[in-house]
């Protein structure tokens, strides 16, 4: 390699050290540049980079484990049921508004259920453990719309009247002034007797000629007797369906399902025979999901009680991070000092090899990204020892041909180009183990797995790309002079 | 650095034998004490605000609770307690009683940092399976890509035998520690869970790293060294590696130790770091004094056993 490219690699490095660093760790940066604002009156933007994703055990949370009972389902809908079931718990778990949840499908008929910040495992079983309830709802009769309109109507004008006054004086006026004011809440619908366990199964189907998805229901002989009833006497107008007393899909776009939202289709007819057809579904994502409920009601799969119930409180969390963290910063101190001492100046840049490895890890880890637990971090631990190993194989290497009298530059040529063969195998047969390891794991391990592999693949890029660079930068300055600092 | 690896090949074969022999003794005698990962149960971790009370006292309190006699304890830190048993239900209630009963005599728990775990004896069975399944795909995908890998060096000893003698390392690497493992439970109730067998595996890829490393050298030395007996390669070879093969193995050590020592109060991360470490020193052992030599003393066998066929 001439000089002039030498140096130009040198410097892409020494860039993409500045921007792995600031991406993995902007807080300096910004802070730079809020003084530089400050001080200069320029307005300098922030870089704003995605937070770590951290998982349940450094944040704190819910951790439960669930078998389905897939012995009375069929080999060929158990995935669509175990799919039914996530969407289910996802539904759930929104309803009650806990932030970013994690449901996730593993082997055939395993689901695991993250709930940061809930701080109660039998809430949380509760929630998530009750059979789903599928109901068809009437409208009321005109008469009564006409009097809950009438009562909310009345409230509207109360709170007018008082505008200016807290929601809880407010709420007390209303209780003291309105007679029946419970009616207000009711919804223009009422239950029917037709529910989930009537039905036998939805089915998403396509119009022929225009392609537009079409849901089929398919009732059993009771259900169509009571679903030709049900339609008989409201013809013309629209039937709602519930999922677990509340609409069944979200209707007003706004991704969560709340009072708000109402799904009823209107009955064009009587239908008998106990097979229907939702028509007019605009999105195939809404007819899908659409099926997806409709069937979680029919086929209702008991989950049971959890195989696994976990909680972990959020300082214990916060504690843990804390001690990662420092373990982590020892764990390089320990490393960097270690090959100082032990290859002086090579040692030295292989450190800065590793600080940049560091970077550049933390940088995908948040593009990725990767949810951090703590097998994850200790997989990355480790994955600094091993990283160090391709360094280490070189210096080695170079320390050999050296002491075979060659001169320095042609030194690192060689103590690269031999040391590969033993880098590519030794690498390759850690990463087909943590590969192994990945596939065939539970949640532990393959947070374990992953890292190291991440880890391990990048490594590779800082000895051989990185440290290589270095080597040949300094080697070519004043410092490549003296002897004694390299071997 | 000229030191005769092969020279007293036997005695560390002897030493290898010995360990292995008495590491299996162990697992017989004492067995492994399977953790909750696998066994099912209930964990119960309860940390102390300022500083926690007698064991002894522990004991008691913890007897007093309904279904929690002969319940295992243990000291975890400077202010823990972890119970476990073996049902696999705990309700509120019943952890919101256990927390009054340690918490009693104006010894208050720390209730933010301190947790509850449940796991069913249907996960352990599974992952007992699943465990074994990913111990032989590993090795057996390590034996595969060794005697590949070795293909273009199939004089004097050819790559299979390279493959087989990494696969017994990785034995070697694997009971040694699963040995100690077995005396540590004994004596200390240090338990195999998930993450020990997590570190398990990592010593099967760790070590073959080692080992490969090594016959990489012979590789390279055979088809440079044209002259020399495959004894001498294999000697030239282990003193060239030697230092790279101890500098990555501190490393490792210098990267962990760290781990162990914030940890803990972690059973999870301690033991794992733990049989990390038992790992890599066992593993330099099998690298260095077993894995080449016993390729030399094979061929020394399969040559006496030519001649006198002859």
């Amino acid at each position: 390699m001439s000089t002039k490219q030498t140096l130009i690699y040198f410097f892409l490095i020494i860039i993409l050290a500045i921007f792995a660093g600031t991406f993995a760790y902007p807080v300096p940066y910004n802070q730079a540049i809020d003084a530089l604002n400050a001080k200069a009156h320029t307005n300098l933007p922030h870089w704003n980079t995605p937070d770590y994703k951290l998982g349940l055990d450094l944040k704190g949370g819910v951790h439960l484990e669930y078998k389905a009972d897939l012995s009375k389902i069929s080999d060929a809908q158990k995935r669509e049921v175990m799919n039914n079931l996530r969407d289910l718990i996802e539904r759930r778990v929104n309803t009650f508004g806990v932030g970013e949840p994690v449901i996730q499908i593993y082997g055939v008929d395993r689901l695991a259920v993250e709930l940061p910040g809930v701080e109660s495992i039998d809430q949380a079983i509760a929630w998530i453990g009750q059979t789903p309830l599928l109901e068809f709802y009437e409208e009321r009769s005109e008469d009564e719309i006409a009097k809950i309109n009438a009562k909310q109507a009345e409230i509207q004008d109360l709170v007018k009247k008082n505008e200016g006054k807290t929601p809880e004086e407010l709420n007390q006026l209303i209780q003291q002034q309105i007679p029946d004011w419970t009616l207000a809440l009711e919804s223009p619908y009422k239950p029917t007797e037709l529910t989930g366990r009537y039905l036998e199964r939805a089915n998403l189907e396509h119009n022929q000629t225009t392609g537009e998805p079409i849901v089929t229901l398919q009732f059993n002989s009771e259900g169509a007797k009571i679903f030709e009833e049900i339609t008989a006497r409201n013809e013309g107008k629209t039937i709602a369906i519930y999922l677990d007393g509340l609409s069944i899909i979200d209707t007003n776009g706004d991704e969560k399902i709340d009072s708000s939202d109402l799904y009823a289709p209107r009955v064009n007819e009587k239908i008998s025979g106990g097979n229907a057809m939702i028509t007019g579904i605009k999105e195939e994502k809404e007819a899908q999901t659409l099926v997806s409920r409709l069937n979680q009601g029919a086929l209702p799969v008991p989950l049971g009680k959890p195989i696994v119930q976990e909680k972990i409180g959020p300082t214990l969390g916060a504690t843990t991070l804390d001690n990662a963290l420092k373990a982590g910063i020892w764990s390089v101190a320990l490393i960097t000092i270690f090959l100082i001492l032990f290859y002086r100046f090579p040692g030295l840049l292989a450190s800065c090899a590793l600080i940049l490895y560091i970077a550049l890890l933390f940088s995908l880890i948040k593009i990725i990204p990767v949810t951090l637990t703590l097998a994850g971090i200790g997989g990355l631990i480790l994955s600094l020892g091993i990283a160090v190993d391709a360094n280490i194989l070189i210096f080695s290497r170079m320390r050999e041909e050296l002491k075979n009298g060659r001169d320095l530059l042609d030194a690192v040529h060689q103590g690269m180009v031999r040391a590969w063969p033993s880098i590519r195998d030794g690498h390759f047969t850690t990463v087909v183990v943590a590969f192994i390891l990945y596939l065939l794991g539970t949640s532990f391990i393959k947070g374990f797995a992953f890292t190291l592999i991440l880890g391990i693949l990048l490594s590779l890029f800082s000895a051989v790309v990185v440290t290589h660079i270095l080597l040949l930068t300094f080697g070519k300055t004043i410092i490549g002079k003296i002897k004694w600092l390299w071997s | 650095m000229n030191f005769q690896f092969t020279k007293y090949s036997i005695i560390y074969f002897i030493i290898a034998l010995v360990a292995i022999l008495a590491s299996i003794t162990c697992l017989i005698v004492f067995g492994l004490k399977l953790g909750m990962d696998f066994e099912g149960g209930s964990l119960i971790s309860i940390q102390y605000s300022d500083s926690r009370p007698e064991m002894s006292w522990v004991k008691n309190a913890i007897e007093g609770v309904e279904g929690f006699k002969g319940a295992e304890i243990q000291p975890i830190g400077d202010k823990g307690v972890v119970v476990k048993v073996s049902q696999n239900d705990i309700s509120s209630e019943t952890y919101s009683k256990i927390l009054q009963s340690l918490g009693a005599d104006n010894n208050t728990i720390d209730t933010q940092n301190s947790s509850v775990q449940t796991i069913s004896p249907l996960v352990g069975s599974e992952l007992k399976h699943k465990t074994i399944i990913v111990v032989i795909v590993a090795l057996v995908a390590m034996l595969l890509y060794i005697a590949v890998a070795f293909l273009n060096v199939n004089r004097p000893i050819n790559s299979f035998g390279y493959g087989l003698s990494s696969t017994l390392m990785l034995f070697h690497d694997i009971i040694i520690p699963l040995g100690v493992l077995s005396v540590l439970g004994k004596f200390y109730g240090v338990e195999l869970t998930i993450p020990v067998v997590t570190a398990l595996l990592t010593i099967v890829g760790y070590c073959i790293n080692n080992t490969v490393v090594v016959f990489d050298r012979i590789r390279e030395n055979i088809i440079k060294n044209k002259s020399m007996s495959y004894e001498e390669v294999v000697n030239k070879s282990l003193n060239e590696t030697f230092t790279r093969c101890i500098n990555t193995s501190i490393a490792v050590l210098l990267a962990i130790l760290p781990l162990y020592y914030f940890f803990q109060g972690e059973e999870s991360l301690k033991y794992f770091t733990l049989t990390i470490g038992l790992g890599v020193i066992v593993g330099i052992f099998s690298s260095v004094f077993l894995a080449s030599p016993l390729l030399v003393q094979w061929l020394k066998w399969k040559q006496e056993k030519t001649q006198k066929s002859h």
